[in-house]
């Protein structure tokens, strides 16, 4: 859940997404789900000489389990409120672990 | 988030083999199981290739969702002023790594 809240904060940022099919796709981030599915706007191909097949395409959706990674705008990124979060959903994790266990 | 938005418009797909399709969206789901009518499978050849790249027509095709990579709106103006047989451009691989 942590990274879906997480990819909820990005929204209307630019970011990349690179798929397991060596695509990079850059574009708006518009809207994320709870499978990391990803929409994007104004996209465009990073090496669209190579991969022509979407440039008639504007707007995309991505399947969350095609992708490889998201490159993000590091300013856009507090990652210490994101280690934090971490650490309390581990918490989180753990303590339920032992109230189920006991 | 789903794909509702973009059901009765014009999409292309990228499939999990690399092949392209595009096709008036009919209905989806949940796990981006799709439904396509007037599929037609766009192959685009390389650079090196002397066949003219092509269009093969599918009629009404159902894609499970586990073989969807993109599915991306078409804007059908400018897909319309591209002579997509004379786009020439890499074979996508496929994202199965096994």
């Amino acid at each position: 859940m942590l990274f879906f809240s997480f990819f909820k904060t990005l929204v209307n940022h630019e970011v990349t997404v690179e798929l397991k099919n060596d695509i990079s796709v850059r574009g708006t981030l518009k809207s994320v789900d709870q499978y990391l599915n990803i929409k994007l706007d104004d996209i465009s191909v990073v090496e669209e000489m190579k991969y022509p097949h979407l440039s008639s395409v504007k707007n995309v959706f991505i399947r969350g389990s095609v992708v490889r990674y998201v490159h993000l705008p590091a300013n856009a990124v507090d990652t210490p409120l994101l280690e934090d979060a971490t650490r309390r959903e581990a918490s989180q994790a753990a303590s339920k672990a032992k109230q189920s266990s006991s | 988030m789903s794909l509702n938005a973009y059901v009765n418009k014009k999409v292309l797909i990228l499939t999990v083999d690399g092949r392209t399709l595009t096709g008036t969206l009919v209905s989806c789901d949940q796990v981006t199981n799709l439904v396509l009518s007037d599929t037609i499978e766009r192959i685009i050849r390389e650079p090196g290739d002397d066949e003219p790249s092509a269009e093969q027509p599918h009629g009404l095709y159902l894609v499970r969702g586990d073989n969807v990579v993109v599915c991306g709106l078409v804007d059908e103006e400018l897909d319309k002023s591209i002579d997509w047989a004379k786009v020439r451009g890499e074979v996508i691989g496929s994202t199965k790594h096994v």
